[in-house]
């Protein structure tokens, strides 16, 4: 689904990526560790086609139509029409857009790039009541501005929601789990299990092994200086989780 | 002065249809108007309005009313009306009964052939405007609202151009809300399509004691539309005034906005949000006057500005010598769509009392990547982004407003004219 070629990526004439491979299939989970500055939110403002970034070589593959497609010169929201989602470290408020009104406008896009009829604003509502409870939110949440105020906890629900509304074949969580505590990781870890599926690919990007309690990964890979360095099963983030990078990249 | 070469014969035809006015003191005002003039710009408060216009256009004042209105200004008028909200209808300056709806006997609706006047303490270098409105006006409105209004009440001006040739709407109303009683109003200000016409109104409020009111002065003129107001408003002790103004079309806007707080423990919010585009140039001038202690004003105007549109903000806060607990904030805050929007900001602060708290702020910025990235990451197209991001900034300030039929209805007037096709000029970073 997702196949990612010795990419190479800068942000203000700095080389972030410097030749990074990477594969997902549908289905699986994998887990991208490291060291704080090794590259890992950078990938996922890559692959989701943040404005900062600029790919110097390199290709990211996507299946469009079922076809392997270079998607780096797509604009972010075609990509994510494709179905390319990418839950934020710290997601952005925008104050006085209801995340209603922001949640159907988001659906709705996706519907018109498919060349479906929109939904109404009660069809959505009812849509979304089903995925408001994957995610254990109270119905007023959608009435308020999109993160507007929101704790920490509740933003990143807000974003496992937008995930579940969009339902992207490929989702990329950037430290989703930091600033939570142990009850909101355990809800928002519960509502990816739910949305979890075969035909669906989720790429976690963390530092700590604790996430990995709730969301088994199939595959972890370590990133360092813009490489992935190594690349195992689940039992690397324990060895990672025991020794710490620095043993580990010695 | 063009504005005033057609008074003679404007006088002329106007004694024709109407008794008992004072064509006097409309002499008086116009040689007073004549012999002082227009403020030119080298005035503080009109530095960045001009008023070349006033020469350029010639304005014909209207001296009476059609026996009936066209067809198509009886449907325009008919689609402007806020669905469940009772309506006055004043078509170029007049008062049009048939087209009015009250249902509540709280309101009573009287013409003034000598309208009270009252001191406000505003923007002297408008005092030419005033007279404006005085000579041209013919039918001045007053409103008494004795009881709490269960509806909101909607003032409907709508200028029009009978000849295709452009005019002068002068209308003029004055409302009062007695003790204790509750009301909200509309000020809904729009005219013909596409027609070039000078609004020029006048709105005094009184809120008694203990009286709470809120007004949304809305508007929403042709695209060739020049539109002035002044609209005053004189609080009393323990009374709750919250004042929107919304500016989403004309090509020149201009406001003298002055509430002089005339007693204690009154609270007072005074909110702008204007949506500018293409040429579109708005000036909002303020005046809040502490006149007693114990009385809190916040003042919040947000300007979004695509094109080459200007937005002017001045606003004054004074406060009276001697006067204790004066709560007063002021913020100033505007989005740029555009390289070529032009925004001038200038807060007044006239503070002669010690125990005082008093602030101000003033931003001037774009719309931020970040912001615009997160929403097309969830699918919202660049353009569509932007919209939704001006319409966000705006409605924090439509949000406030209290009453849930006109929040919805004025939410969704925010929405229409945002939504009309715009020419993308932010480019991302790369």
């Amino acid at each position: 689904m997702l196949e990612i070629k010795n990419l190479k990526a800068e942000v203000d004439g700095k080389e972030i990526l410097k030749g990074l491979n990477l594969k997902v299939n549908p289905g699986e989970v994998h887990a991208i560790m490291g060291p704080n500055g090794s590259g890992k939110s950078s990938l996922s403002k890559v692959i989701s086609g943040h404005p900062s970034y600029t790919v110097t070589d390199g290709e990211i593959l996507f299946d469009v139509n079922f076809e392997p497609k270079n998607i780096i010169h797509m604009e972010p929201d075609e990509r994510a029409k494709e179905g390319i989602f990418l839950a934020f470290q710290y997601p952005v408020e925008v104050p006085g857009v209801s995340n209603f009104n922001f949640l159907m406008t988001s659906f709705n896009s996706v519907l018109e790039h498919q060349g479906s009829e929109p939904l109404t604003e009660d069809e959505f509502r009812n849509y979304l009541k089903k995925k408001m409870e994957i995610i254990s939110l109270r119905p007023d949440f959608l009435e308020r501005g999109v993160n507007s105020g929101f704790s920490g906890g509740e933003k990143k629900k807000n974003e496992i929601l937008q995930m579940a509304v969009l339902a992207p074949r490929l989702s990329i969580l950037d430290e989703t789990d930091s600033g939570l505590d142990i009850d909101a990781l355990k809800v928002v870890s519960e509502g990816v299990n739910k949305i979890r599926s075969k035909n669906n690919a989720i790429v976690l990007i963390t530092h700590y092994q604790r996430l990995l309690d709730y969301i088994k990964p199939d595959f972890i890979h370590v990133l360092y200086q813009g490489r992935i360095v190594k690349t195992g099963g689940p039992e690397l983030a324990l060895e990672l989780e025991k020794n710490g990078y620095d043993g580990f990249l010695q | 002065m063009n504005i005033l070469s057609s008074f003679d014969h404007f006088l002329n035809e106007a004694k024709k249809n109407q008794s008992g006015v004072d064509w006097d003191a409309k002499r008086l005002a116009k040689e007073s108007l004549s012999s002082k003039g227009l403020p030119s710009r080298k005035e503080e408060s009109w530095r960045n309005t001009s008023l070349k216009f006033l020469s350029d256009v010639v304005f014909t004042p209207v001296s009476h009313m059609a026996t009936a209105l066209p067809e198509h200004i009886i449907t325009l008028i008919q689609e402007k009306q806020i669905p469940g909200a009772d309506v006055l209808v004043l078509a170029n300056g007049f008062y049009i009964a048939s087209l009015s709806k009250i249902s509540e006997s709280a309101v009573t609706v009287e013409m003034q052939q000598s309208p009270t006047s009252f001191q406000y303490h505003g923007d002297e270098g408008s005092e030419a405007i005033h007279w404006l409105n005085k000579i041209y006006n013919l039918h001045a409105l007053e409103i008494n609202i004795t009881k709490d209004l269960t509806k909101p009440l909607q003032i409907l001006n709508v200028a029009y151009v009978p000849t295709g040739a452009a005019v002068i709407s002068s209308p003029r109303v004055q409302i009062s809300l007695h003790a204790n009683k509750e009301a909200k109003l509309v000020l809904t200000n729009m005219g013909e399509k596409n027609a070039t016409y000078f609004a020029n109104g006048h709105f005094a409020f009184t809120v008694a004691k203990d009286a709470r009111l809120e007004i949304v002065n809305h508007v929403n003129q042709s695209a060739n539309a020049y539109h002035f107001d002044f609209v005053g408003i004189r609080a009393e002790a323990a009374s709750t005034v919250r004042y929107f103004e919304l500016n989403m079309n004309g090509q020149l806007t201009r406001h003298e906005m002055v509430i002089e707080l005339n007693g204690e423990n009154i609270q007072s919010e005074i909110l702008g949000a204007s949506y500018l585009r293409e040429k579109q140039h708005c000036d909002s001038q303020t005046f809040i006057n502490h006149n007693h202690g114990h009385c809190r004003s916040e003042q919040i105007y947000k300007a979004v500005l695509d094109n080459e549109a200007r937005s002017v903000f001045s606003g004054t806060v004074y406060i009276a010598p001697g006067i204790a607990k004066t709560d007063s904030a002021q913020l100033n805050q505007n989005l740029l769509l555009s390289d070529h929007a032009e925004v001038n900001s200038n807060p007044i602060l006239r503070i002669f009392a010690d125990d005082v708290k008093a602030s101000h702020g003033s931003t001037i910025g774009q719309v931020s990547e970040d912001e615009i990235f997160y929403l097309q990451s969830r699918c919202i197209n660049r353009t569509k982004a932007i919209e939704l991001l001006g319409q966000g900034f705006l409605n924090e300030i439509i949000f406030k407003i209290g009453s849930d039929q006109l929040r919805a209805y004025f939410t969704a007037q925010v929405l229409r004219e945002m939504h009309q096709p715009r020419k993308p000029q932010l480019k991302a970073v790369n």
